[in-house]
Protein backbone atom coordinates (compact mmCIF):
# COMPACT_ATOMS: atom_id res chain seq x y z
CA UNK A 1 0.00 0.00 0.00
CA UNK A 2 1.65 3.27 -1.04
CA UNK A 3 1.96 6.16 1.28
CA UNK A 4 -0.92 8.21 0.21
CA UNK A 5 -3.38 5.47 0.44
CA UNK A 6 -2.44 4.52 3.71
CA UNK A 7 -2.75 8.42 4.88
CA UNK A 8 -6.20 8.84 3.43
CA UNK A 9 -7.32 5.69 5.04
CA UNK A 10 -6.54 7.03 7.98
CA UNK A 11 -8.70 10.03 7.44
CA UNK A 12 -11.32 7.08 6.93
CA UNK A 13 -10.87 6.00 10.00
CA UNK A 14 -8.89 2.61 9.26
CA UNK A 15 -5.36 2.08 11.24
CA UNK A 16 -2.72 0.88 8.64
CA UNK A 17 0.25 0.25 10.92
CA UNK A 18 1.18 3.47 10.04
CA UNK A 19 1.43 7.04 11.66
CA UNK A 20 1.52 10.31 9.35
CA UNK A 21 3.42 12.68 10.34
CA UNK A 22 1.75 16.02 8.40
CA UNK A 23 3.34 19.41 9.70
CA UNK A 24 1.50 22.67 8.40
CA UNK A 25 4.81 23.07 6.63
CA UNK A 26 3.83 25.79 4.25
CA UNK A 27 5.73 28.65 5.39
CA UNK A 28 8.56 26.91 6.65
CA UNK A 29 9.33 25.15 3.71
CA UNK A 30 9.54 28.66 2.72
CA UNK A 31 12.21 29.35 4.71
CA UNK A 32 14.17 26.13 4.58
CA UNK A 33 14.70 26.61 1.01
CA UNK A 34 17.01 29.53 1.99
CA UNK A 35 15.51 31.96 -0.40
CA UNK A 36 13.71 34.95 0.33
CA UNK A 37 10.49 34.12 1.96
CA UNK A 38 8.00 37.14 -0.06
CA UNK A 39 9.77 35.80 -3.29
CA UNK A 40 8.77 31.86 -2.32
CA UNK A 41 5.54 32.67 -0.82
CA UNK A 42 4.51 34.90 -4.13
CA UNK A 43 5.79 32.50 -6.59
CA UNK A 44 3.53 28.90 -6.96
CA UNK A 45 6.31 27.11 -8.61
CA UNK A 46 9.38 28.51 -6.50
CA UNK A 47 7.01 28.02 -3.62
CA UNK A 48 5.69 23.80 -4.90
CA UNK A 49 9.80 23.15 -5.05
CA UNK A 50 10.41 24.37 -1.34
CA UNK A 51 7.23 21.97 -0.47
CA UNK A 52 8.43 19.02 -2.34
CA UNK A 53 12.11 19.42 -1.44
CA UNK A 54 11.60 20.35 2.70
CA UNK A 55 8.91 17.43 2.54
CA UNK A 56 11.83 14.59 0.86
CA UNK A 57 14.40 16.43 3.16
CA UNK A 58 12.86 15.69 6.69
CA UNK A 59 10.77 12.72 5.13
CA UNK A 60 7.43 13.66 6.85
CA UNK A 61 3.85 13.44 5.26
CA UNK A 62 1.86 15.66 3.24
CA UNK A 63 2.10 18.50 0.19
CA UNK A 64 1.11 21.85 1.29
CA UNK A 65 -0.68 24.27 -1.28
CA UNK A 66 0.05 27.86 -0.12
CA UNK A 67 -3.21 29.26 1.23
CA UNK A 68 -6.08 30.19 -0.03
CA UNK A 69 -6.88 33.88 0.06
CA UNK A 70 -8.36 33.57 -2.97
CA UNK A 71 -12.13 33.97 -2.82
CA UNK A 72 -11.86 37.25 -0.55
CA UNK A 73 -9.56 38.46 -2.78
CA UNK A 74 -11.63 37.89 -6.22
CA UNK A 75 -14.66 38.96 -4.59
CA UNK A 76 -13.25 41.94 -2.68
CA UNK A 77 -10.25 43.06 -4.57
CA UNK A 78 -10.09 46.96 -5.60
CA UNK A 79 -13.44 47.69 -3.17
CA UNK A 80 -12.33 50.52 -0.24
CA UNK A 81 -11.18 48.59 2.91
CA UNK A 82 -11.66 49.62 6.74
CA UNK A 83 -8.70 51.93 6.58
CA UNK A 84 -10.28 53.73 3.16
CA UNK A 85 -7.72 52.01 1.08
CA UNK A 86 -8.09 49.86 -2.36
CA UNK A 87 -8.10 46.65 -1.09
CA UNK A 88 -5.67 43.95 -2.72
CA UNK A 89 -6.94 41.25 -0.78
CA UNK A 90 -10.52 41.91 -0.08
CA UNK A 91 -9.79 41.93 4.02
CA UNK A 92 -12.40 44.33 5.73
CA UNK A 93 -14.28 45.39 2.47
CA UNK A 94 -17.77 44.19 3.66
CA UNK A 95 -18.45 46.91 5.89
CA UNK A 96 -22.38 47.70 5.56
CA UNK A 97 -25.14 46.30 3.60
CA UNK A 98 -24.30 48.81 0.40
CA UNK A 99 -20.93 47.45 0.14
CA UNK A 100 -22.36 43.28 -0.31
CA UNK A 101 -23.59 45.26 -3.88
CA UNK A 102 -20.21 46.07 -4.68
CA UNK A 103 -18.53 42.70 -4.89
CA UNK A 104 -17.31 41.27 -7.89
CA UNK A 105 -18.58 38.08 -9.62
CA UNK A 106 -16.77 34.92 -8.74
CA UNK A 107 -15.31 33.53 -11.97
CA UNK A 108 -13.54 30.34 -10.93
CA UNK A 109 -11.80 29.57 -14.32
CA UNK A 110 -10.86 33.19 -14.36
CA UNK A 111 -8.80 33.03 -10.45
CA UNK A 112 -5.80 34.19 -10.99
CA UNK A 113 -4.93 32.86 -7.39
CA UNK A 114 -6.24 29.41 -8.48
CA UNK A 115 -4.38 29.32 -11.34
CA UNK A 116 -0.95 29.33 -9.55
CA UNK A 117 -2.36 26.74 -6.72
CA UNK A 118 -3.26 24.68 -9.64
CA UNK A 119 0.05 25.34 -11.56
CA UNK A 120 1.37 24.02 -7.61
CA UNK A 121 -0.54 21.32 -7.54
CA UNK A 122 0.60 20.10 -10.86
CA UNK A 123 4.52 20.14 -9.89
CA UNK A 124 3.53 18.50 -7.04
CA UNK A 125 2.03 15.12 -8.43
CA UNK A 126 4.52 14.79 -11.18
CA UNK A 127 7.18 14.64 -8.50
CA UNK A 128 5.04 13.11 -6.15
CA UNK A 129 2.42 11.16 -6.88
CA UNK A 130 2.56 8.83 -4.19
CA UNK A 131 2.11 12.10 -1.37
CA UNK A 132 -1.72 13.59 -0.52
CA UNK A 133 -1.86 17.05 -1.54
CA UNK A 134 -3.14 19.20 1.54
CA UNK A 135 -4.62 22.77 0.69
CA UNK A 136 -5.78 25.52 3.43
CA UNK A 137 -9.49 26.24 2.62
CA UNK A 138 -11.93 28.46 5.42
CA UNK A 139 -15.09 28.20 5.97
CA UNK A 140 -17.85 30.75 4.68
CA UNK A 141 -18.52 31.72 7.72
CA UNK A 142 -14.40 32.38 8.64
CA UNK A 143 -13.90 34.27 5.35
CA UNK A 144 -17.54 36.62 5.92
CA UNK A 145 -15.20 37.67 9.35
CA UNK A 146 -11.97 38.22 7.15
CA UNK A 147 -13.70 40.13 4.67
CA UNK A 148 -16.42 42.28 7.07
CA UNK A 149 -13.21 43.07 9.14
CA UNK A 150 -13.08 40.28 12.42
CA UNK A 151 -13.91 43.27 14.93
CA UNK A 152 -17.06 44.70 12.47
CA UNK A 153 -17.74 41.08 12.09
CA UNK A 154 -17.80 39.90 15.86
CA UNK A 155 -19.84 43.23 16.80
CA UNK A 156 -22.61 42.64 13.51
CA UNK A 157 -22.76 39.22 15.08
CA UNK A 158 -24.84 40.58 18.33
CA UNK A 159 -25.84 44.20 16.68
CA UNK A 160 -26.99 42.57 13.26
CA UNK A 161 -26.64 38.82 13.04
CA UNK A 162 -28.85 39.19 10.02
CA UNK A 163 -26.66 41.26 7.88
CA UNK A 164 -23.98 38.38 8.96
CA UNK A 165 -25.64 35.52 7.82
CA UNK A 166 -25.96 36.96 4.22
CA UNK A 167 -22.86 38.03 3.76
CA UNK A 168 -22.27 34.40 5.07
CA UNK A 169 -24.63 33.22 2.21
CA UNK A 170 -22.99 35.80 -0.53
CA UNK A 171 -19.78 33.80 -0.15
CA UNK A 172 -20.37 30.07 0.73
CA UNK A 173 -21.47 29.20 -3.14
CA UNK A 174 -17.73 30.72 -4.39
CA UNK A 175 -15.96 28.79 -1.89
CA UNK A 176 -17.42 25.92 -3.02
CA UNK A 177 -16.76 26.68 -6.75
CA UNK A 178 -13.24 26.88 -6.09
CA UNK A 179 -13.09 23.82 -4.13
CA UNK A 180 -14.72 21.61 -6.81
CA UNK A 181 -11.97 23.32 -8.77
CA UNK A 182 -9.37 22.37 -6.75
CA UNK A 183 -10.80 18.71 -6.56
CA UNK A 184 -10.27 18.60 -10.41
CA UNK A 185 -6.79 19.93 -9.90
CA UNK A 186 -6.14 16.57 -7.84
CA UNK A 187 -6.17 18.07 -3.98
CA UNK A 188 -7.07 15.20 -1.84
CA UNK A 189 -7.67 16.96 1.41
CA UNK A 190 -9.79 20.25 2.31
CA UNK A 191 -7.64 21.74 5.82
CA UNK A 192 -10.06 24.42 7.48
CA UNK A 193 -8.55 26.38 9.81
CA UNK A 194 -11.42 28.41 12.21
CA UNK A 195 -9.23 30.26 14.85
CA UNK A 196 -11.82 33.38 14.38
CA UNK A 197 -14.94 30.98 15.30
CA UNK A 198 -12.97 29.67 18.60
CA UNK A 199 -14.12 29.77 22.21
CA UNK A 200 -11.20 31.58 22.38
CA UNK A 201 -13.35 34.27 20.33
CA UNK A 202 -16.73 34.04 20.26
CA UNK A 203 -19.67 31.91 22.71
CA UNK A 204 -20.50 28.76 22.13
CA UNK A 205 -24.21 30.05 21.67
CA UNK A 206 -23.45 32.80 18.49
CA UNK A 207 -21.15 29.95 16.74
CA UNK A 208 -24.29 27.60 16.93
CA UNK A 209 -26.95 30.57 16.05
CA UNK A 210 -24.44 31.71 12.93
CA UNK A 211 -21.86 30.00 11.94
CA UNK A 212 -22.81 26.24 12.52
CA UNK A 213 -25.24 26.14 9.61
CA UNK A 214 -23.00 27.09 6.61
CA UNK A 215 -19.87 25.26 7.80
CA UNK A 216 -22.11 21.54 7.65
CA UNK A 217 -23.34 22.83 4.31
CA UNK A 218 -19.96 23.76 3.06
CA UNK A 219 -18.39 20.42 4.28
CA UNK A 220 -21.01 18.11 2.84
CA UNK A 221 -20.48 20.07 -0.26
CA UNK A 222 -16.35 19.63 -0.19
CA UNK A 223 -16.83 15.66 0.69
CA UNK A 224 -19.34 15.28 -2.70
CA UNK A 225 -15.99 16.68 -4.62
CA UNK A 226 -14.47 13.54 -3.07
CA UNK A 227 -12.38 15.44 -1.01
CA UNK A 228 -11.18 14.26 2.70
CA UNK A 229 -11.79 17.23 4.91
CA UNK A 230 -9.80 18.17 8.61
CA UNK A 231 -11.19 21.20 10.23
CA UNK A 232 -8.43 22.87 12.39
CA UNK A 233 -9.96 23.83 16.07
CA UNK A 234 -7.56 26.36 16.26
CA UNK A 235 -7.93 27.82 20.14
CA UNK A 236 -10.36 26.36 22.38
CA UNK A 237 -12.95 24.91 21.32
CA UNK A 238 -13.37 22.45 24.64
CA UNK A 239 -16.91 23.83 25.15
CA UNK A 240 -18.19 23.04 21.34
CA UNK A 241 -16.08 19.99 20.77
CA UNK A 242 -19.67 18.32 20.44
CA UNK A 243 -20.66 21.01 17.64
CA UNK A 244 -17.73 20.45 15.59
CA UNK A 245 -17.13 16.44 15.66
CA UNK A 246 -20.97 16.47 14.53
CA UNK A 247 -20.11 18.61 11.59
CA UNK A 248 -18.53 15.96 8.94
CA UNK A 249 -14.95 16.27 9.01
CA UNK A 250 -13.07 13.56 8.25
CA UNK A 251 -10.20 14.72 11.28
CA UNK A 252 -9.92 17.41 13.66
CA UNK A 253 -6.57 19.26 14.25
CA UNK A 254 -6.94 19.90 17.68
CA UNK A 255 -4.70 22.89 19.66
CA UNK A 256 -5.38 23.54 22.90
CA UNK A 257 -7.41 21.07 24.35
CA UNK A 258 -7.70 17.69 26.95
CA UNK A 259 -6.09 16.11 24.36
CA UNK A 260 -6.57 12.65 26.23
CA UNK A 261 -10.56 13.28 26.77
CA UNK A 262 -10.92 14.48 23.40
CA UNK A 263 -9.39 11.45 21.75
CA UNK A 264 -11.47 9.41 24.02
CA UNK A 265 -14.70 11.02 23.87
CA UNK A 266 -14.40 11.30 19.20
CA UNK A 267 -11.20 9.13 18.57
CA UNK A 268 -13.28 6.32 17.36
CA UNK A 269 -15.26 8.20 14.68
CA UNK A 270 -12.97 10.54 13.65
CA UNK A 271 -9.53 11.04 12.89
CA UNK A 272 -7.71 12.97 15.62
CA UNK A 273 -4.73 15.06 14.48
CA UNK A 274 -2.30 17.27 16.61
CA UNK A 275 -1.08 18.20 19.30
CA UNK A 276 2.43 18.79 19.95
CA UNK A 277 2.71 23.05 21.25
CA UNK A 278 3.53 24.90 17.78
CA UNK A 279 5.49 27.41 20.07
CA UNK A 280 6.34 26.45 23.23
CA UNK A 281 7.63 22.76 22.32
CA UNK A 282 8.30 22.50 18.31
CA UNK A 283 9.73 26.11 17.95
CA UNK A 284 11.44 26.33 21.72
CA UNK A 285 11.64 23.30 23.37
CA UNK A 286 14.15 20.92 23.75
CA UNK A 287 14.64 17.88 20.99
CA UNK A 288 13.48 15.71 24.09
CA UNK A 289 10.63 17.52 24.90
CA UNK A 290 9.49 17.18 21.13
CA UNK A 291 9.88 13.27 21.25
CA UNK A 292 7.88 13.01 24.38
CA UNK A 293 5.47 15.14 23.64
CA UNK A 294 4.63 13.51 20.28
CA UNK A 295 5.20 10.16 21.38
CA UNK A 296 2.73 10.35 24.14
CA UNK A 297 0.44 11.46 21.90
CA UNK A 298 1.05 9.05 19.67
CA UNK A 299 0.35 6.32 22.79
CA UNK A 300 -2.52 8.24 23.35
CA UNK A 301 -4.45 8.83 20.23
CA UNK A 302 -3.76 5.56 19.27
CA UNK A 303 -5.62 3.86 21.70
CA UNK A 304 -9.15 5.13 20.70
CA UNK A 305 -8.61 5.77 17.09
CA UNK A 306 -6.85 6.28 14.19
CA UNK A 307 -4.02 9.66 14.44
CA UNK A 308 -2.07 12.13 12.61
CA UNK A 309 1.10 13.43 14.44
CA UNK A 310 1.76 17.47 13.85
CA UNK A 311 2.19 20.26 15.38
CA UNK A 312 -1.42 21.58 17.02
CA UNK A 313 -1.24 24.88 14.45
CA UNK A 314 0.89 26.00 11.86
CA UNK A 315 4.62 25.27 11.80
CA UNK A 316 7.02 28.32 12.81
CA UNK A 317 9.35 29.21 9.72
CA UNK A 318 12.32 28.93 12.53
CA UNK A 319 11.69 25.33 14.15
CA UNK A 320 14.79 23.83 14.59
CA UNK A 321 15.66 21.15 12.29
CA UNK A 322 16.30 18.33 15.05
CA UNK A 323 12.93 18.94 16.15
CA UNK A 324 11.36 17.92 13.26
CA UNK A 325 12.95 14.43 13.41
CA UNK A 326 12.82 14.08 17.06
CA UNK A 327 8.47 14.21 15.61
CA UNK A 328 9.07 11.71 13.16
CA UNK A 329 10.91 9.29 14.91
CA UNK A 330 8.54 9.63 17.83
CA UNK A 331 5.42 8.31 15.32
CA UNK A 332 7.76 5.44 13.83
CA UNK A 333 8.58 4.32 17.35
CA UNK A 334 5.19 4.46 19.22
CA UNK A 335 3.87 1.71 15.33
CA UNK A 336 6.77 -0.17 16.36
CA UNK A 337 5.52 -0.20 20.41
CA UNK A 338 1.87 -0.66 19.28
CA UNK A 339 2.58 -3.10 16.64
CA UNK A 340 1.53 -2.41 12.68
CA UNK B 1 -27.94 60.51 37.07
CA UNK B 2 -25.60 58.00 38.77
CA UNK B 3 -22.70 57.03 37.79
CA UNK B 4 -23.59 53.14 37.75
CA UNK B 5 -26.10 53.87 34.74
CA UNK B 6 -22.65 54.91 33.22
CA UNK B 7 -20.82 51.85 34.33
CA UNK B 8 -23.86 49.39 32.99
CA UNK B 9 -23.87 51.27 29.69
CA UNK B 10 -20.69 50.45 28.90
CA UNK B 11 -20.26 46.99 30.84
CA UNK B 12 -23.59 46.31 28.31
CA UNK B 13 -22.52 47.87 25.20
CA UNK B 14 -25.24 50.38 25.03
CA UNK B 15 -23.36 52.44 22.25
CA UNK B 16 -26.85 54.39 21.05
CA UNK B 17 -27.46 56.02 24.66
CA UNK B 18 -23.71 56.59 26.09
CA UNK B 19 -23.27 60.30 25.11
CA UNK B 20 -27.13 61.50 25.82
CA UNK B 21 -25.91 59.30 29.29
CA UNK B 22 -22.61 61.50 29.80
CA UNK B 23 -24.74 64.71 29.30
CA UNK B 24 -27.16 64.09 31.50
CA UNK B 25 -24.47 63.61 34.19
CA UNK B 26 -22.32 66.90 33.23
CA UNK B 27 -25.24 68.73 33.30
CA UNK B 28 -25.56 67.15 36.60
CA UNK B 29 -22.59 68.67 37.45
CA UNK B 30 -20.24 65.86 37.79
CA UNK B 31 -16.55 66.17 36.35
CA UNK B 32 -15.39 65.03 32.91
CA UNK B 33 -12.92 63.20 34.57
CA UNK B 34 -15.38 61.57 37.52
CA UNK B 35 -17.84 60.50 34.78
CA UNK B 36 -14.54 58.58 33.59
CA UNK B 37 -13.24 57.25 36.29
CA UNK B 38 -16.50 56.38 38.22
CA UNK B 39 -19.06 55.46 34.98
CA UNK B 40 -17.00 54.46 31.95
CA UNK B 41 -14.09 53.01 33.41
CA UNK B 42 -15.56 51.16 36.03
CA UNK B 43 -17.72 49.78 33.72
CA UNK B 44 -15.05 48.70 30.81
CA UNK B 45 -13.23 47.08 33.93
CA UNK B 46 -16.49 45.72 35.01
CA UNK B 47 -16.86 43.66 31.32
CA UNK B 48 -12.96 43.01 31.60
CA UNK B 49 -14.08 40.58 34.37
CA UNK B 50 -16.58 38.99 32.83
CA UNK B 51 -14.77 38.42 29.51
CA UNK B 52 -11.98 37.34 32.24
CA UNK B 53 -14.58 34.89 33.72
CA UNK B 54 -15.25 33.80 30.42
CA UNK B 55 -19.01 35.32 30.23
CA UNK B 56 -17.74 37.20 27.79
CA UNK B 57 -16.27 36.81 24.36
CA UNK B 58 -14.69 39.03 21.88
CA UNK B 59 -18.17 40.86 20.07
CA UNK B 60 -19.69 41.75 23.63
CA UNK B 61 -16.14 42.97 24.20
CA UNK B 62 -15.68 45.08 21.40
CA UNK B 63 -19.07 46.47 21.85
CA UNK B 64 -18.30 47.44 25.29
CA UNK B 65 -15.10 48.99 24.22
CA UNK B 66 -16.71 50.99 20.99
CA UNK B 67 -18.98 52.43 23.67
CA UNK B 68 -16.66 53.50 26.19
CA UNK B 69 -15.24 54.99 23.23
CA UNK B 70 -18.07 56.84 22.19
CA UNK B 71 -18.01 58.56 26.02
CA UNK B 72 -14.15 58.89 25.94
CA UNK B 73 -14.46 60.91 22.58
CA UNK B 74 -17.78 62.82 24.13
CA UNK B 75 -15.58 64.02 27.67
CA UNK B 76 -12.34 64.23 26.36
CA UNK B 77 -13.01 67.91 24.74
CA UNK B 78 -13.87 68.97 28.24
CA UNK B 79 -10.95 67.24 29.90
CA UNK B 80 -7.98 68.72 28.12
CA UNK B 81 -9.63 71.73 30.32
CA UNK B 82 -9.33 69.67 33.91
CA UNK B 83 -5.58 70.29 34.27
CA UNK B 84 -3.67 67.53 35.34
CA UNK B 85 -5.79 64.51 34.32
CA UNK B 86 -3.29 62.69 32.57
CA UNK B 87 -1.73 59.78 34.22
CA UNK B 88 1.19 59.06 31.70
CA UNK B 89 1.69 59.36 27.87
CA UNK B 90 1.97 55.43 26.24
CA UNK B 91 2.39 54.77 22.79
CA UNK B 92 0.67 51.70 21.21
CA UNK B 93 1.11 49.56 18.02
CA UNK B 94 1.15 46.20 17.02
CA UNK B 95 5.15 45.74 15.52
CA UNK B 96 5.61 45.11 12.25
CA UNK B 97 3.97 42.12 9.65
CA UNK B 98 1.49 41.99 12.37
CA UNK B 99 -2.10 42.93 11.72
CA UNK B 100 -4.01 41.80 14.78
CA UNK B 101 -5.07 44.59 16.90
CA UNK B 102 -8.05 43.49 18.49
CA UNK B 103 -6.05 42.45 21.81
CA UNK B 104 -4.29 45.68 21.35
CA UNK B 105 -6.83 47.99 20.62
CA UNK B 106 -8.81 46.40 24.12
CA UNK B 107 -4.85 47.18 26.02
CA UNK B 108 -5.35 50.53 24.72
CA UNK B 109 -9.06 51.25 25.70
CA UNK B 110 -8.49 50.07 28.84
CA UNK B 111 -5.53 51.99 29.55
CA UNK B 112 -7.04 55.59 28.31
CA UNK B 113 -9.84 54.92 30.22
CA UNK B 114 -7.31 54.42 33.19
CA UNK B 115 -6.43 57.96 32.52
CA UNK B 116 -3.59 57.40 29.96
CA UNK B 117 -2.97 59.74 27.34
CA UNK B 118 -2.80 56.98 24.46
CA UNK B 119 -0.96 57.36 21.25
CA UNK B 120 -2.00 54.50 18.48
CA UNK B 121 0.06 54.05 15.82
CA UNK B 122 -1.87 51.11 14.61
CA UNK B 123 -0.75 47.94 12.71
CA UNK B 124 2.36 46.43 11.29
CA UNK B 125 4.36 49.70 12.73
CA UNK B 126 7.97 49.30 11.96
CA UNK B 127 10.61 49.52 14.44
CA UNK B 128 11.73 53.15 12.92
CA UNK B 129 8.24 54.01 13.79
CA UNK B 130 8.62 53.32 17.27
CA UNK B 131 12.03 55.26 17.32
CA UNK B 132 10.44 58.21 16.08
CA UNK B 133 7.72 58.11 18.47
CA UNK B 134 9.68 58.79 21.26
CA UNK B 135 11.07 61.82 19.83
CA UNK B 136 7.58 63.28 18.80
CA UNK B 137 4.70 62.71 21.96
CA UNK B 138 7.64 62.04 24.82
CA UNK B 139 6.14 59.14 26.15
CA UNK B 140 6.31 57.41 29.38
CA UNK B 141 6.23 54.02 27.80
CA UNK B 142 6.19 52.07 24.37
CA UNK B 143 3.86 49.35 24.51
CA UNK B 144 4.51 46.71 21.89
CA UNK B 145 1.55 43.86 20.80
CA UNK B 146 2.32 40.87 18.86
CA UNK B 147 0.18 37.72 18.33
CA UNK B 148 2.55 35.68 15.94
CA UNK B 149 5.45 33.94 16.01
CA UNK B 150 7.17 35.57 13.18
CA UNK B 151 6.99 39.11 14.74
CA UNK B 152 7.36 39.04 17.93
CA UNK B 153 11.09 39.05 17.22
CA UNK B 154 11.00 43.01 15.70
CA UNK B 155 10.00 43.55 19.34
CA UNK B 156 13.02 42.63 20.23
CA UNK B 157 15.07 44.98 17.50
CA UNK B 158 12.36 48.23 18.34
CA UNK B 159 14.38 47.59 21.97
CA UNK B 160 17.90 47.13 20.36
CA UNK B 161 16.78 50.37 18.21
CA UNK B 162 16.64 52.30 21.43
CA UNK B 163 19.30 51.43 23.28
CA UNK B 164 21.54 52.11 20.21
CA UNK B 165 20.13 55.42 20.09
CA UNK B 166 21.07 56.08 23.63
CA UNK B 167 17.04 56.68 24.15
CA UNK B 168 16.78 53.40 26.64
CA UNK B 169 16.68 55.34 29.65
CA UNK B 170 13.84 57.72 28.02
CA UNK B 171 11.03 54.83 28.36
CA UNK B 172 9.99 52.34 29.60
CA UNK B 173 8.87 49.22 27.23
CA UNK B 174 5.85 47.02 28.18
CA UNK B 175 4.85 43.97 25.57
CA UNK B 176 2.09 41.61 25.41
CA UNK B 177 0.20 40.05 23.11
CA UNK B 178 -0.79 35.83 22.66
CA UNK B 179 2.79 34.43 21.41
CA UNK B 180 4.58 36.20 24.41
CA UNK B 181 5.31 35.65 28.16
CA UNK B 182 7.56 37.14 30.78
CA UNK B 183 10.20 34.78 29.88
CA UNK B 184 10.57 35.90 26.77
CA UNK B 185 9.92 40.04 28.11
CA UNK B 186 13.00 38.67 30.42
CA UNK B 187 14.98 37.87 27.47
CA UNK B 188 14.77 40.86 25.12
CA UNK B 189 15.04 43.61 27.77
CA UNK B 190 11.70 44.92 28.15
CA UNK B 191 10.29 46.28 31.52
CA UNK B 192 7.09 44.62 31.93
CA UNK B 193 4.56 41.54 30.20
CA UNK B 194 1.15 41.28 31.16
CA UNK B 195 -1.06 38.79 30.42
CA UNK B 196 -4.39 40.90 29.43
CA UNK B 197 -5.70 44.23 29.14
CA UNK B 198 -6.61 44.65 33.19
CA UNK B 199 -3.16 43.62 34.13
CA UNK B 200 -1.81 46.09 31.77
CA UNK B 201 -3.23 48.79 33.22
CA UNK B 202 -1.63 47.51 36.86
CA UNK B 203 1.68 47.05 34.64
CA UNK B 204 1.72 50.62 33.04
CA UNK B 205 1.17 52.11 36.95
CA UNK B 206 3.84 49.81 38.52
CA UNK B 207 6.37 51.41 35.21
CA UNK B 208 4.93 54.84 35.54
CA UNK B 209 5.29 55.05 39.86
CA UNK B 210 9.33 53.61 38.83
CA UNK B 211 10.41 56.15 36.26
C1 LIG C 1 -8.70 37.31 15.30
C2 LIG C 1 -7.47 36.63 14.71
C3 LIG C 1 -7.05 37.01 13.43
C4 LIG C 1 -7.72 38.11 12.64
C5 LIG C 1 -7.14 39.45 13.11
C6 LIG C 1 -8.17 40.55 13.11
C7 LIG C 1 -7.71 41.75 13.83
N1 LIG C 1 -8.13 42.88 13.33
O1 LIG C 1 -7.02 41.70 14.82
C8 LIG C 1 -7.31 37.72 11.19
C9 LIG C 1 -8.31 36.74 10.65
C10 LIG C 1 -7.18 38.88 10.22
C11 LIG C 1 -6.01 36.99 11.47
C12 LIG C 1 -5.00 36.86 10.53
C13 LIG C 1 -3.89 36.06 10.73
N2 LIG C 1 -3.65 35.25 11.77
CO1 LIG C 1 -4.65 35.34 13.38
N3 LIG C 1 -5.69 35.05 14.96
C14 LIG C 1 -6.76 35.62 15.43
C15 LIG C 1 -7.19 34.94 16.74
C16 LIG C 1 -8.31 33.98 16.41
C17 LIG C 1 -7.63 35.81 17.87
C18 LIG C 1 -6.70 36.95 18.21
C19 LIG C 1 -7.43 37.88 19.12
O2 LIG C 1 -7.91 38.91 18.70
N4 LIG C 1 -7.58 37.47 20.38
C20 LIG C 1 -8.35 38.21 21.37
C21 LIG C 1 -7.49 39.28 22.03
C22 LIG C 1 -8.33 40.00 23.08
O3 LIG C 1 -6.44 38.61 22.65
P1 LIG C 1 -4.92 39.05 22.45
O4 LIG C 1 -4.73 39.65 21.13
O5 LIG C 1 -4.04 37.95 22.87
O6 LIG C 1 -4.76 40.25 23.47
C23 LIG C 1 -4.86 40.12 24.88
C24 LIG C 1 -3.53 39.82 25.57
O7 LIG C 1 -2.63 39.08 24.76
C25 LIG C 1 -3.01 41.15 25.98
N5 LIG C 1 -2.25 41.96 25.03
C26 LIG C 1 -2.32 42.03 23.67
N6 LIG C 1 -1.52 42.96 23.20
C27 LIG C 1 -0.89 43.53 24.24
C28 LIG C 1 0.06 44.53 24.31
C29 LIG C 1 0.55 44.90 25.55
C30 LIG C 1 1.56 45.99 25.63
C31 LIG C 1 0.11 44.25 26.72
C32 LIG C 1 0.65 44.63 28.01
C33 LIG C 1 -0.86 43.25 26.65
C34 LIG C 1 -1.35 42.89 25.42
O8 LIG C 1 -4.19 41.83 26.31
C35 LIG C 1 -5.22 41.50 25.37
C36 LIG C 1 -6.55 41.63 26.04
O9 LIG C 1 -6.71 40.74 27.14
C37 LIG C 1 -5.86 34.20 17.14
C38 LIG C 1 -6.06 32.93 17.95
C39 LIG C 1 -5.57 33.06 19.37
N7 LIG C 1 -5.71 31.98 20.06
O10 LIG C 1 -5.08 34.07 19.79
C40 LIG C 1 -5.22 33.95 15.76
C41 LIG C 1 -3.72 33.83 15.65
C42 LIG C 1 -3.03 34.85 16.51
N8 LIG C 1 -3.46 34.10 14.18
C43 LIG C 1 -2.58 33.34 13.71
C44 LIG C 1 -2.16 33.39 12.35
C45 LIG C 1 -1.14 32.36 11.91
C46 LIG C 1 -2.67 34.35 11.48
C47 LIG C 1 -2.25 34.56 10.01
C48 LIG C 1 -0.75 34.46 9.74
C49 LIG C 1 -2.89 33.71 8.97
C50 LIG C 1 -3.80 32.76 9.24
N9 LIG C 1 -3.64 31.77 8.40
O11 LIG C 1 -4.66 32.81 10.07
C51 LIG C 1 -2.81 35.96 9.71
C52 LIG C 1 -1.72 36.99 9.94
C53 LIG C 1 -2.09 38.38 9.61
C54 LIG C 1 -0.96 39.26 10.02
N10 LIG C 1 -0.02 39.53 9.11
O12 LIG C 1 -0.88 39.68 11.14
C55 LIG C 1 -2.01 32.38 14.72
C56 LIG C 1 -0.63 32.73 15.23
C57 LIG C 1 0.23 31.50 15.37
C58 LIG C 1 1.54 31.87 15.90
N11 LIG C 1 1.80 31.46 17.11
O13 LIG C 1 2.31 32.51 15.24
C59 LIG C 1 -3.13 32.39 15.82
C60 LIG C 1 -2.64 32.08 17.22
C61 LIG C 1 -4.17 31.40 15.36
C62 LIG C 1 -3.61 30.14 14.95
N12 LIG C 1 -3.28 29.30 15.89
O14 LIG C 1 -3.48 29.91 13.76
N13 LIG C 1 -6.00 36.49 12.68
ZN1 LIG D 1 -4.11 26.94 14.68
Amino acid sequence: MGKKEQILLTLDGKYTGYIPVIPVANTFAARWSGKPMGEVMSNSELYAQAVIDCRKHFDYDGLWVNGFGGVAAALGQGLTDKFGQESLTGEGVILTRESLEQLHEFRADQDLNLDGMINAIRMMKEQEPDQPIFTVVSSPASTAAVMMDVGNFYISMIKDPEFVKEVIRRITEPLVESVKMLARAGVDVIWNPMPTLSGTCISRKLYEQICRESNMYFNEQVRKCGLRLVAHACGKWDDRFDLLFGEGNDGVHVSECNFQEVCQMYGKDTCIMGDIPSVPIMLFGTPEEVYQTAFGNCMEALSYGTFILSPDCGMPPDVPYENIEEMCRAARDAVEKIGK
Amino acid sequence: MCMEEIAAAVCEGDDDNIVDLCRMALEGGATPSCIIKEGLTAGMMRAGEFFDSGEYFLPEMLISSMTLQKGLDYLVGCLEKESGFWRGCIVIGTVEGDTHDIGKNLVGAMLQAAGFRVIDLGIDVSAERFIESVGIYKPDIIAMSALLSTTMMNMETVIRRLSDRGLRDQVKVMIGGAVVNQRFADRIGADGYSENASQAVLLAERLICAS
